[in-house]
């Protein structure tokens, strides 16, 4: 999809297969800061893998303080390879994740980290929607900037999340403008 | 196209065609929309819809500042 070059070109969005279109806003820099609060007060924060993995660290060390340092030799191994190109340390970060994925100190940096992907789409909805058509929909209300939520609850769920992650794409440069300097042949 | 044996130099990464052929058209009249709107020294003389900086489309202020970036490094690079 082309970028919009204005604040004022609202772009009609269509999540796949869906017989209704949404109005989506790229958001004006006044718009995305007051997103921005929104997400700090509802979405909580989102934690880094660093954490996760300092997190994953204090769990091995509380659980297993006689044999830990194989283990952390691991998340150390996980830790230099951030882009997964190492299989064998991936699956074995994996098999670990899955074996002290109820310990609360590293249960509790996955929920936040849930609780904020899941509430992104939800209030990218909120400021960006500016107007809706097609069957089963609700009228239309957005007041002092924002569709209260008791509006977008009536939305069907997948489409919420779709119409939420195209407002989050808007309101930021997207992939196909930052990847558009990469060369395609050498 | 560049001499033989050389490339086209774009931001400093190396194309083997222009990429002006290759680019979605949109994203050079993007990059003539930051040239029509730039002032001196990285900054900004207008902004391309009405109002100031909280008016603007916040991707595009952000696309402003990375090209602006883009080009001051290109500025070092040049200077002797």
């Amino acid at each position: 999809m082309d970028p919009v070059f204005t604040r004022m070109a609202v772009e009609r969005f269509t999540p796949p297969g869906c017989p209704r279109a949404y109005d989506l806003a790229p958001l004006t820099f006044r718009e995305r800061q007051a997103f921005n609060a929104d997400m700090a007060r509802d979405g909580g924060m989102y934690p880094s893998r660093a954490q996760l993995l300092d997190a994953m660290r204090r769990v091995v060390r509380e659980l297993a303080p006689s044999n830990a340092e194989p283990v952390i030799d691991i998340i150390d191994a996980a830790e230099a390879d951030p882009d997964g190109n190492d299989r064998a340390v991936q699956e074995q970060i994996s098999e670990l994740e899955f074996r002290i994925a109820e310990q609360p100190a590293y249960a509790n940096l996955v929920a936040a980290r849930v609780h904020y992907a899941g509430m992104l789409p939800f209030i990218a909805a909120r400021h960006a929607l500016r107007g809706w058509e097609g069957p089963s929909l609700p009228p239309f209300v957005r007041i002092r900037g924002l569709v209260p939520d008791a509006v977008l609850e009536l939305l069907p769920h997948a489409e919420l999340r779709a119409i939420g992650e195209r407002a989050a794409e808007l309101m930021r440069v997207g992939p196909s403008a930052e990847g558009n300097s990469a060369p395609p042949s050498p | 196209m560049p001499p033989e044996g050389l490339k086209w130099s774009v931001a400093g990464q190396e194309w083997a065609e222009n990429p002006r052929f290759i680019l979605p058209a949109v994203w050079s009249e993007f990059v003539r929309m930051w040239g029509a709107c730039r002032a001196g020294m990285g900054g900004v003389a207008t902004w391309p819809d009405a109002g100031g900086l909280n008016d603007q489309a916040a991707w595009i202020v952000d696309a402003f500042a990375r090209l602006a970036n883009i080009d001051a490094a290109l500025d070092r690079a040049a200077r002797p």
